[in-house]
């Protein structure tokens, strides 16, 4: 059966990897998702895990590592962490990239110092772009939940085979509660049968001799990283395959599992937006909407693999389109990280909308209805008058831009 | 590249790859010295056995039988014999 | 002798860690078989002959000490197969330096791994660096004149004092200790630590035939000590008949040429005082405050 409790975002984190039956558990409280490592070991310690070993590593150095090793010897591993435990774990990120090892981590998003924060902003998730990563946003701690079990079918997928990071801002979503409705526990062990590697044969059930060491993984090392594209290219259809699957058997939906389109029909002008701010966003839509503006509504979910081919079809025929970056790059060739790889994205267009980018809610600093209303009137205003009065905005900046 | 090659399609996702790669290293050639046993000196006690780095010594019908592919020429079983039995000889090369 | 490991393995002619591994690989499949264990690796000097073993094995960087084997022990548990046993190689660099903290987090969750150090007193690999295992006065790339703060930190009383199983010293001079140790160390649960000591020629400028026996008069001079502390039982494992002065010992090291008579005296002090602390802790227990 299924129930409903009234979650957070970071309880909703617990309870996905609690359904999907994580197996080893290496975790280290950080502010904003400390409620999420309690929760699993009250879980653990309780009995209501009894295929679980929580372990309490002394850093999140140790953390990364220990999934590594846990992945490797058959075991489905969960772990989280938030802004300055993400990059002290930043060398075995990689390297449970490079080693194939399909584990699921969720990122509380929180802006990394200096300037740092406990509120959020997206660098720490992003951070990991390069590294081979999977990468989905939620906007609110149901998305959390669906996303969280999800990620682990897509990870192990053998097509796929890469880790994966789903995220959501802290405090926003990671403490704001709304009721959160979990699937039947049987129903989710059918959607997501046992964990085995194909490949990883120290695997104890098939005792061939094998031997990995980091620094001798050279050899073939471009072969290799192709292979990890290759493998993000069918992630793409992999995270399509099962958001429909999930919404058939659950009756949830995100969008098309990469992206998500919100009156999109015969719009002029298109915010993109990641994780929270989508929720915001559509409200705006809403209003602008019945002024009679053609605005539309992107919400990005999946960021790596980036959804070039979905992006370039969704803005077919629009004329400006606004980037909402929560994240930032200073030194950066125009814009957050958001703008920068849409710009990439649309490129190849022969024909392709005026593409602005806006930074809001960088360290932690809320975002407001009037933030997002502020976007969205300038980009219709692009799309309007066919030129952007400027390409980058800092939309909360006290003091004037140069 | 010839049909032999490895290409991405064809080497494993993960670089977990089998053991016993190396026995194609030709350590031999890396020793300037090489021991010489005296089988009639030797009381086949085992230490030069115990003591090689490499595991290329075992104990033989008569004396010990030195694996020259690989023994790199340290020295350590000549200096541990106890009856001095093992002498580092100049490679001729 | 099955040999696991076998040849071809790209370690220096002469390795002290080439022959510890040998020790103790081949210790290992005549007590349990090599079926049935799995070996983490971090570190070039020190599990450079894993990847030649006829073993299961697993390796993240150096720093990772500790770790990927409690992840490989906890995934073990999780699947029911307890039967498997997790054994680590480690270098002095990668445990007793940049791997400290999660060996020291391992030990006090008492994890249940066989963990090595393969001593050779420097970060070798990377060409000789000075390391906290590094004695006082050697000469490395780092510490060129020999001069460095710092005592070689204790690491078989700082591990035990983390109140775990089984604590021991080791060397490769006295094989049949090291394989004794060994064998006790695989039928005990817990986080179990053994510090293998292993000269390096390369490193220590030492004749290549001789790494043997420079391990042979480290104990007898006391340079370096065999303790074994099983459940906190105290015990020294070798006492010399007849310590040597150290200045036997220094003597075959290049990396010890440029000492002065007041530098060895100041080493035989150390070597002397070294030594009576152990003597007065022979026999004690080292219990946790609550049994």
């Amino acid at each position: 059966m299924s129930k409903r409790m009234l979650l957070d975002g970071n309880h909703a984190a617990a309870w996905a990897a609690r359904l999907a039956r994580a197996q080893v558990i290496p975790i280290y409280p950080i502010t904003p998702q400390t409620e999420c490592c309690t929760q699993l070991s009250e879980f653990v310690e309780h009995g209501e895990m009894p295929w679980a070993s929580y372990v309490t590593p002394e850093s999140e150095h140790a953390v990364m590592g220990i999934a590594c090793g846990a992945s490797a010897a058959g075991a489905r591993v969960f772990t989280s962490s938030a802004a300055q435990g993400i990059v002290f774990m930043e060398e075995n990120i990689w390297i449970a990239a490079g080693n194939r090892l399909p584990i699921v981590m969720c990122v509380v998003n929180r802006a990394i110092a200096n300037p740092g924060s406990l509120r959020p902003d997206c660098n720490d998730s992003l951070l990991q772009r390069d590294a081979g990563w999977l990468q989905l946003y939620c906007e609110d701690a149901q998305d959390a939940l669906d996303t969280g079990i999800q990620m682990f079918k897509i990870c192990e997928d053998e097509r796929v085979y890469l880790p994966g990071i789903f995220a959501f801002e802290g405090y926003v979503v990671g403490h704001c509660a709304i009721p959160v409705e979990l699937p039947d526990p049987e129903e989710v062990t059918d959607f997501l049968p046992p964990y085995k590697h194909k490949f990883i044969t120290l695997d104890p059930e098939l005792r061939k001799y094998t031997t990995t060491t980091t620094p001798r993984s050279g050899e073939f090392g471009t072969e290799r990283v192709y292979q990890m594209q290759v493998a993000m290219e069918n992630a793409k259809k992999v995270i399509k395959e099962v958001n429909e699957d999930y919404a058939k058997r659950f009756g949830r939906k995100y969008g098309n599992g990469l992206i998500e389109k919100y009156r999109c029909e015969d719009a002029d002008a298109l915010l993109i937006t990641m994780g929270s701010i989508t929720g915001t966003a559509r409200k705006i839509v809403d209003d602008l909407r019945d002024e009679g503006h053609p605005i539309g509504l992107v919400k990005l979910r999946s960021f790596r693999p980036f959804p070039t081919e979905d992006l370039r079809e969704a803005v077919k025929g629009v004329k400006a389109v606004g980037f909402v970056d929560r994240n930032r790059s200073p030194g950066s060739s125009g814009g957050g990280i958001g703008r920068i790889e849409t710009a990439n994205a649309l490129y190849a267009l022969p024909e392709k909308p005026l593409l602005l980018g806006f930074f809001v809610g960088l360290v932690g600093r809320d975002v407001m209805t009037s933030d997002v209303r502020f976007m969205a009137e300038k980009v219709l205003k692009a799309a309007e008058t066919g030129k952007a009065e400027k390409d980058i905005h800092w939309v909360q900046l006290k003091g004037d831009e140069i | 590249m010839s049909s032999r090659t490895p290409t991405w399609r064809s080497i494993p996702i993960t670089n977990l790859g089998t053991t016993k790669t190396t026995v194609l290293n030709k350590t031999g050639d890396w020793r300037t010295f090489r021991p010489e046993v005296d089988v009639d000196k030797c009381i086949q006690c085992g230490t030069c056995v115990t003591y090689c780095p490499e595991g290329v010594i075992k104990i033989a019908d008569m004396g010990v039988e030195i694996d020259y592919y690989f023994c790199k020429g340290c020295g350590v079983c000549a200096n541990e014999c106890p009856v001095k039995a093992i002498e580092m000889v100049k490679e001729e090369k | 002798m099955t040999e696991v490991r076998l040849p071809g393995h790209a370690l220096c002619p002469g390795c002290g860690g080439a022959i510890a591994e040998r020790i103790i690989y081949n210790t290992i499949n005549e007590t349990i078989g090599k079926d049935k264990v799995i070996h983490y690796g971090g570190g070039v000097c020190a599990s450079g002959g894993m990847m030649n073993a006829e073993l299961s094995s697993f390796g993240l960087h150096l720093s990772g000490q500790a770790v990927g084997s409690t992840g490989i022990a906890h995934a073990l548990k999780v699947r029911n197969r307890t039967d498997i046993k997790v054994i680590e190689f480690g270098g002095d660099g990668g445990t007793c330096d940049i791997g400290f903290a999660k060996i020291s987090g391992a030990a006090e969750r008492n994890e249940n791994i066989l963990h090595f150090t393969m001593d050779n007193e420097a970060y070798m690999n990377t060409g000789i660096q000075k390391s906290s295992q590094t004695p006082w006065g050697a000469w490395t790339t780092t510490t060129p004149i020999g001069r460095h703060v710092g005592y070689k930190k204790d690491m078989v009383m700082i591990m035990a004092y983390h109140y775990i199983p089984y604590v021991a010293s080791a060397s490769i001079a006295y094989p049949t200790d090291l394989k004794n140790k060994v064998k006790k160390a695989l039928n005990i649960e817990g986080f179990r630590y053994i510090h293998v000591f292993a000269p390096c020629p390369t490193g220590w400028r030492l004749d290549s035939a001789k790494t043997v026996e420079t391990a042979r008069l480290a104990v007898q001079s006391g340079m370096f000590n065999l303790v074994e502390i099983d459940e906190g039982n105290v015990k020294i494992s070798v006492k010399p008949k007849e310590r040597l002065p150290v200045a036997e010992y220094l003597r075959y090291q290049g990396r010890f040429r440029h000492l002065s008579e007041e530098q060895i005296k100041i080493i035989q002090t150390h070597s002397d005082n070294n030594w009576e602390r152990l003597l007065s802790l022979d026999g004690t227990v080292i219990k946790p405050p609550i049994s």
